[in-house]
């Protein structure tokens, strides 16, 4: 770990209904740093995700992204803050179906409060492999394609933390394990620092830092 | 400027619906602008052109509206006519002040020709922008829009045609045209001013006329009458009633310096009074025991008004449901959308979208089509109004344009954007309170 985590989570308490949901003392991950959040469904993993990316508000403790605190941001900043330091990837939702492939990316960047260059926009595209895919509407991708897609779209604007949250459970092994190697292979070109929350086995194996939840 | 992009992008995404919603919409509002230019423009034609005569006079068997319609507006057949004695006995009542006779028929590239003494013309309150009044038969005086229509100047002929417009021509006697008024935004625009005699003539009416005596020629209509016995007597009977209002009336019945040259019919009067007052008590006279028929302008022209009300006020109100089902369509769509859209929703807060953002992208889709839908209807109202403008003769006589503007279509313009903006508002508020981690969880 190094001396300014890209992420620090301190004395965390979230609860819902007057219930803890997720409770964790410390935790830090290190700039360009890779982890795996673990844990069986219902543990939390999500509700972690949602905390660092300051889209819910803890009820105790802090977080710290790249050493803002997320949650003494006004709405507003909260929000761009979120687009220009974190890149997204979910399970099924991927895209915004009324853009293209190439919109999605160019949205991406403006909502990091960056142009959206036509160059890097294709060279992004290009690393993940779906160059041709650029001028077409997610809903005619495969799973597949509009996963990687997807990733492309987290990636483009070089945020400083990638969050992943179930990224292959809706894949097959093949692109699963793609998938996987895209988000590494990317957060490494950029250096920014990766989290992925999973319940998916085949994911164990090929990550060393692991967080694990417990049951509740 | 990312609002502006997802508003067009989810537009774009669903074209067809969306213009659909932008035509519905457009035809609503082309509605209720076209009735709102028709019901102003023609009401302030009807009540400009009702103002400068206090009563018509005519046939016992037309009917006060065709009187009114035929002599004021000229929008109607002419009614049937009435002996040239009527001038008489009507200008011997005390509360008279000038009578102006007309003689109606003929029609030139459809616009009426009046055959009338030159004093029509002040009466009009009419100025000439080239040329001056008539003097004789076959000379005339021409409106402005006459003059464009036409494309005639002064020194020009033209032959008249029975009826009015598609008649056959009477091609024996061009009339050469002497005057051309200025535009005066009234009926008289419109007309080709002319002597009673020159219809007579046309028709083959038989009066005393110094040029051609006993002249007959051409008469397609059939409006002999050879009444040429007694004009000493209704010559007479005209002195008799200038001299009884003690010199305070006028009355004109042909060109100056033509008293020798009676008329014979005439279609029917208008009647210039002493005071406003007396109107309801000449119309009860004349409409009693006369067989003469009264009507006054105003009156008429407030019952035509009224009536075309009703039609405007169901047309109105089918306008007002069109736009009020664009804007329903628009809320059903968004809204009933927004359930599968909120995980998109979630995805553009997730990727740095703030509430505002959102909330203006939902709002942008219906104040869009909105706004298409109003400039459309405002294009295609007064694209309405000018067609019917051209069309119509009787259109015409309304003083249409498709030019000109009301100020109440910023107020349609502004409702119908405001109807779109209140059908998206739902949606909008929806998308603005969406909880984008529990709907990143549930659907994540
Ligand atoms: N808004 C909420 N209200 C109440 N309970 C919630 C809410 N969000 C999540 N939970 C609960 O918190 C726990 C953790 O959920 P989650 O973070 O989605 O787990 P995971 O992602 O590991 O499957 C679950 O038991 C879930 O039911
Ligand atoms: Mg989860």
């Amino acid at each position: 770990m190094s001396e300014k985590p890209l992420i620090h989570v301190k004395d965390l308490v979230v609860s819902a209904d007057g219930q803890t949901i997720l409770s964790m003392p410390e935790w830090r991950l290190g700039a360009g740093e890779a982890a795996l959040l673990l844990g069986p469904s219902g543990s939390g993993k999500t509700t972690l995700l949602h905390v660092i990316a300051g889209l819910i508000r803890p009820s105790a403790g802090t977080v710290t992204v790249a050493g803002v605190d997320v949650h003494a941001l006004r709405p507003g900043q909260a929000d761009r803050f979120r687009g220009r330091a974190i890149g997204f990837v979910f399970q099924t939702i991927r895209l915004i179906r009324a853009l293209t492939v190439e919109q999605n990316l160019a949205l991406a960047l403006n909502l990091a409060g960056k142009p959206a260059d036509k160059s890097r926009i294709s060279a992004t595209l290009d690393r993940l492999g779906v160059a041709e895919l650029a001028a077409a509407k997610p809903p005619r991708l495969s799973v597949g394609e509009a996963q990687r897609c997807a990733i492309a779209r987290a990636v483009v604007a070089q945020p400083r933390l990638i969050l992943a949250d179930e990224p292959t459970s809706a894949l097959d092994d093949g692109n699963a394990e793609r998938a996987f190697s895209l988000l590494r292979d990317e957060a490494r070109a950029c250096g920014a620092g990766l989290l992925i929350a999973t319940h998916d086995g085949r994911l164990k194996a090929l990550l060393a830092n692991r967080l694990e939840l417990a049951a509740r | 400027m990312i609002a502006i992009k997802l508003i067009w992008a989810n537009l774009a995404a669903r074209p067809l619906t969306a213009a659909l919603y932008v035509v519905i919409l457009a035809l609503g509002v082309a509605a209720a602008v076209a009735l709102l230019l028709f019901s102003s423009q023609s009401e302030r034609r009807l009540e400009r052109d009702a103002r400068y005569i206090d009563a018509v006079v005519g046939s016992k068997a037309s009917s006060p509206l065709q009187l009114v319609l035929a002599g004021v507006f000229h929008a109607d057949n002419p009614p049937p006519n009435i002996p040239f004695a009527a001038i008489a006995e009507i200008a011997a009542d005390p509360r008279v002040k000038r009578v102006i006779p007309i003689a109606l028929g003929d029609s030139v590239r459809g616009f009426r020709i009046v055959g009338a003494p030159p004093e029509i013309i002040a009466l009009y309150e009419g100025r000439f922008a080239a040329g001056g009044p008539y003097a004789a038969s076959f000379e005339a005086v021409i409106g402005a829009d006459v003059a464009r229509a036409a494309g005639l100047g002064v020194g020009d002929s033209f032959s008249g045609a029975h009826g009015l417009g598609g008649g056959h021509e009477h091609g024996d006697r061009p009339y050469v045209v002497v005057g051309v008024l200025a535009q005066t935004g009234a009926v008289v625009d419109r007309l080709v001013l002319t002597p009673v005699e020159s219809v007579w003539d046309v028709h083959g009416v038989a009066h005393d006329h110094e040029q051609t005596p006993g002249e007959q020629a051409g008469g397609s209509s059939g409006h002999h009458h050879g009444h040429r016995d007694g004009h000493a007597q209704r010559s007479e009977d005209v002195e008799a009633a200038q001299t009884q209002s003690g010199g305070a009336q006028s009355v004109i019945f042909g060109p100056r310096g033509r008293q020798s040259a009676p008329p014979q019919e005439v279609t029917l009067l208008l009647v210039d009074l002493v005071s406003p007052m007396g109107a309801e008590g000449l119309l009860r006279d004349l409409n009693g025991a006369s067989p003469f028929l009264a009507a006054r302008p105003a009156a008429e022209a407030m019952r035509l008004y009224r009536l075309m009300g009703v039609g405007g006020q169901v047309l109105q109100a089918f306008a007002f449901i069109l736009i009020g089902a664009a804007a329903a369509s628009v809320f059903v769509t968004l809204f009933s959308a927004l359930r599968e859209r909120r995980g998109e929703i979630a995805l553009l807060r997730a990727m740095g979208a703030t509430r505002g953002t959102v909330f203006s992208v939902l709002m942008g889709q219906g104040v869009v089509i909105a706004a298409l839908g109003a400039a459309l209807g405002l294009l295609g109202g007064h694209g309405l109004i000018e067609i019917l403008a051209r069309s119509s003769e009787q259109a015409a006589a309304f003083g249409l344009s498709g030019a000109l503007f009301h100020p109440g279509e910023i107020l349609i313009a502004l409702g119908s954007v405001a109807a779109g903006a209140l059908a998206a508002l739902p949606a909008s508020i929806g998308a603005y309170r969406t909880n984008i981690a529990r709907t990143l969880s549930e659907t994540g």
